[in-house]
């Protein structure tokens, strides 16, 4: 038998799942479209806004000096005609890894944001569109404390410019509002701002956590470089923390955030850079940016299970609401959301997400997202 | 010779080989074999690459292999598996000592003390490591302990290398070393992958990349498991089914291999999840002027209380990857339904992770996903390891673990104490799943013994009685001749037919075991004796024929 086999010897042939297999293992053709180092393409791009459509982004990326530095050049565009160009220098690790130093400038078209009006009240046939435009130059400090903490700041300029909407499913902004209804409707100027932050992350597995917390802290001062009417502070707090059960098979996730805008005296808060409420990770039972204003609350409440490895389920409730005050984040006339979710996963990351709004709002409302949900 | 009968039955088809067993002699002058004839040159044997994604998908999937289960194909007439390429006799056979268990593989004391010299290294991937030679020249593969659990990967591979080992396999050497960072330089010329695996010059950064992610004692050194190379040229990792087409050694399916299939209670004693594909390695060596593939199990890191980067997951040894009932009840459910493994609870000990012995049900035990050679495995594949199972004495299970040098005494003894637990379980799950009977003798005088390996374990009371029926066999045409009535003595011992014996050549008996709480004892044990002068021989044994 062996003899017989020793003359019928034949090379191992891989079948057709199998080859494409191991060609991606073996070449890892996302890495080939997206290297590290050098020409890139990749699905989506830096802080692509919500609602902007699927979108695609290339450029070149390396690192410099024996890895000491980096610089990153990317354009990026939707099917909405979103777009982005951005360039970016860093030293990422400075002081035995825990100092980086960068600047960036950006300059982000956004065709066709959504707008209902400010307020808890806005309509939901009042929904228009806006141009938002901005570019901006940024230089940034970051220092890594200890395993997880980082703290810094950024100094930046910062020019916008709003207009109509080219969303022709609804209303360009002037056609409903004006300058009164959406403060900075009318004339926008340049910016500066500098804001300072603080982070403690914690959580077991960033990009899928079950354990441990997320706690950051953001303040910026923004300065009217030209009209001195929008001279403003924000300060946002965005806290997370995970309690696991039955070796993380069971997930109780909250998070909390608040979002507070405040203009100095007799100024105002230019509607564009008023926080909003709604949407896959804030308010499930309204569309994405459905209600504006100065303040912002938003609770969310997950119960997570895992079905298997690869799928996890979800029941959420989210509660939200905007205010012009900060005082009136309070528990009364909350805006709720109750609803279901999955999300295939591995160890370290959701690939997709199905959520399901089913009571509150608008509902029934539904999410496919390719991220987590928090 | 039923295995070489075997080989040419293989040819054909199995259901041939099954019906093969009737026609021609049963056995030859050199049965019972110890050793496999793997009399071919392998040399022409090349690389193959495997996907680990493909692995599991046809596995979980697409039930790879074939699923008959006949009856094991590389026995030899004694239903023992013959040494080889893939496996050597050594627990419970008469030379082996306590010693030799504990002793395992190793054939040194690990990397020399002295520089060591980095020659590759990965830092991506689930576990980074690096590969070194030390003063000697000797190159070891060196792995760390995640910081969560310090001397939890380390201590479990070298323990389930040991245990491997002494079961038969093909296994490395694995030691428990030190790393000191003064003493580890790079070799010119090393390259390491960078973010788009391209080769660039490594640096000394990237070592200390590398023990960043490693568990550091506070005197600043690391503990590391060191795997010596293996001898060979590596040529990809061998699957629990089907044959590699291009090693003419290779005929006997894997997923009819005796070792392969028992394998399955090994893997379960030491929580061995993931037993499979990838976790194997075949390398072509020069053995007796002759180009072989030698089989080995590599990768013990995923064993005992080990998930090699953290503490095992509560679902090891529980449940596949993927399985559909349960995920449909829990989703259906909302999760309120509570898989019972998903409770159960472990001791405080980080050098130990996740292991138990009280929750653990060896015939419920589960790899990561479904291993042909195990879904094939038959009662007397699983009492054929439970017997070798049964020969680690609760010196050796201590001696072994001692072996990885826990530093905190009570983690040594609750895995060896879990150990010895477990292996109670295992032995009485499969050494009472079939007719226990074992070590049958026929002296000149006629008198038969036998023992019976459940009760030398101390895994089930004696037997109420045992049923003999004796015959006179024909070799030549492989046919019993029944003589006389069935016997039924109480104890393991028998007088055969005085006319029985008289001009045979070849006698069997055929032996069943009646215990009100053991069904499957009373499957049939044929034993089969040779004449040798004035004595007899054992040269054959089928259990569940």
């Amino acid at each position: 038998m062996r003899a017989a086999k020793a003359g019928n010897l034949q090379t191992y042939e891989p079948g057709r799942l199998e080859k494409l297999l191991l060609y991606i293992e073996r070449e890892d053709p996302q890495r080939k479209i997206a290297p590290w180092n050098g020409f890139y393409l990749d699905y989506g791009y830096t802080d692509k806004p919500l609602g902007s459509g699927i979108g695609f982004s290339g450029g070149y990326r390396h690192d410099l000096f024996e890895r000491r530095a980096r610089v990153v050049f990317e354009t990026g565009a939707t099917w909405r005609r979103y777009s982005l160009v951005r360039a970016d220098f860093s030293l990422p690790s400075l002081a035995r890894d825990h100092l980086e130093l960068g600047v960036e400038a950006t300059d982000r078209h956004n065709p066709e944001e959504d707008f209902y009006g400010l307020g808890s009240t806005s309509l939901q046939g009042n929904r228009v569109s806006f141009l938002f435009d901005r570019r901006e130059v940024q230089g940034r400090a970051v220092v890594k404390l200890i395993d997880g903490l980082r703290i810094g700041g950024r100094m930046a300029w910062l020019g916008t410019d709003v207009g109509g909407g080219s969303d022709s499913r609804y209303p360009s902004i002037e056609q409903v509002f004006t300058d009164a209804d959406a403060p900075g409707l009318d004339e926008q100027p340049n910016y500066s701002y500098g804001d300072l932050f603080a982070e403690f992350d914690r959580r077991d597995e960033p990009g899928n956590a079950r354990a441990g917390g997320y706690y950051g802290v953001l303040w910026r001062r923004y300065r009217d470089l030209d009209l001195g009417r929008y001279n403003f502070g924000t300060i946002e707090a965005d806290l997370q923390h995970f309690f696991p059960i039955f070796d993380k098979k069971r997930v109780f996730a909250v998070r909390g955030r608040v979002f507070s805008t405040d203009a100095d005296d007799g100024q105002v808060v230019p509607f564009y850079f008023r926080p909003t409420l709604g949407g896959n990770d804030t308010l499930r039972s309204v569309r994405d940016f459905r209600f504006r204003d100065t303040n912002v609350l938003a609770i969310n409440a997950e119960y997570r299970w895992e079905a298997f490895s690869g799928l996890d389920m979800a029941l959420f409730a989210d509660l939200g609401k905007v205010a012009p005050r900060f005082a009136d984040l309070d528990s009364t006339d909350l805006e709720r959301a109750y609803g279901i979710g999955l999300r295939f996963n591995t160890y370290k990351a959701v690939l997709l997400r199905l959520d399901v709004s089913l009571v509150g709002g608008e509902s029934p409302r539904y999410f496919i997202k390719f991220d987590k949900a928090f | 010779m039923r295995t070489r009968r075997v080989l040419a039955a293989v040819a054909v088809t199995f259901a041939l080989a099954t019906g093969a067993r009737t026609a021609g002699p049963k056995f030859f002058g050199d049965d019972p074999i110890p050793r496999d004839p793997e009399t071919q040159d392998a040399s022409r044997a090349q690389p193959i690459d495997s996907s680990e994604q493909f692995d599991f998908i046809e596995n979980s999937f697409l039930k790879a292999g074939d699923r008959t289960a006949p009856h094991a194909v590389n026995v030899n007439t004694l239903d023992e598996v013959p040494d080889s390429s893939w496996f050597t006799n050594r627990a419970g056979t008469p030379d082996w000592t306590l010693a030799d268990t504990v002793k395992g593989p190793d054939s040194e004391n690990g990397p020399a003390e002295g520089a060591w010299t980095v020659v590759a290294a990965k830092t991506e991937g689930i576990t980074p490591g690096m590969t070194i030679r030390d003063a000697t020249g000797a190159k070891y593969f060196l792995k760390f302990d995640p910081p969560s659990n310090p001397e939890m990967a380390s201590g479990a591979e070298v323990i389930a290398t040991k245990f491997f080992h002494a079961f038969g396999y093909h296994v490395p050497e694995n030691y428990v070393a030190t790393l000191r960072r003064e003493s580890l330089g790079i070799a010119a010329g090393t390259t390491i992958a960078d973010e788009d695996r391209r080769p660039r010059r490594m640096e000394a950064r990237d070592i200390d990349a590398i023990l960043e992610k490693a568990a550091r004692r506070p005197d600043g050194t690391y503990r590391v498991l060191a795997s010596r190379e293996l001898p060979g040229r590596p040529l990809g990792h061998f699957r629990y089914y089907g044959t590699r087409p291009d090693d003419a050694n290779d005929i006997y399916p894997h997923e009819h291999r005796r070792e392969l299939r028992g394998m399955l209670v090994f893997a379960a004693w030491l929580n061995h999840d993931d037993s499979r594909s990838i976790n194997t390695l075949d390398t072509l060596i020069t053995q007796d002027n002759r180009a072989i593939l030698r089989h080995h199990l590599i990768d013990f890191g995923s064993t005992l209380g080990s998930g090699s980067t953290r503490a095992q997951s509560t679902r090891a040894g529980n449940e596949f990857l993927w399985e559909s009932r349960p995920t449909l009840i829990t989703m259906l459910t909302l999760g309120f339904y509570v898989r019972p493994w998903v409770k159960v609870r472990y001791p405080d000990y980080p050098a130990v992770g996740r292991f138990e012995a009280n929750y653990f049900m060896p015939q419920s035990w589960k790899p990561e996903y479904p291993n042909p050679a195990f879904v094939n495995a038959r009662p007397e594949d699983l009492f054929w390891a439970a017997r070798i199972a049964s020969t680690f004495t609760d010196d050796a299970v201590r001696g072994i673990v001692a072996t990885a040098r826990f530093s905190d005494p009570r983690a040594a003894d609750y895995v060896a104490e879990t150990l010895i637990h477990r292996r109670h379980k295992v032995l009485e799950a499969w050494l009472n799943a079939t007719n226990p009977i074992d070590n049958a003798r026929l002296d000149g005088t006629g008198r038969f013994t036998f023992e019976n390996a459940a009760v030398r374990a101390g895994v089930s009371s004696p037997a109420e009685r045992y049923v003999i029926e004796w015959s006179r066999f024909d070799n030549a045409t492989s046919t019993h001749h029944r003589l006389g009535g069935e016997m039924t003595v109480t104890e393991p011992h028998a007088q055969a037919p005085a006319a029985l014996l008289t001009d045979a050549e070849f006698v069997s008996a055929r032996v069943r075991a009646f215990h009100p709480d053991r069904p499957a004892w009373s499957q049939a044990v044929v034993v089969y004796f040779q004449r040798t002068g004035a004595q007899w021989r054992l040269i054959g044994l089928e259990r569940n024929p």
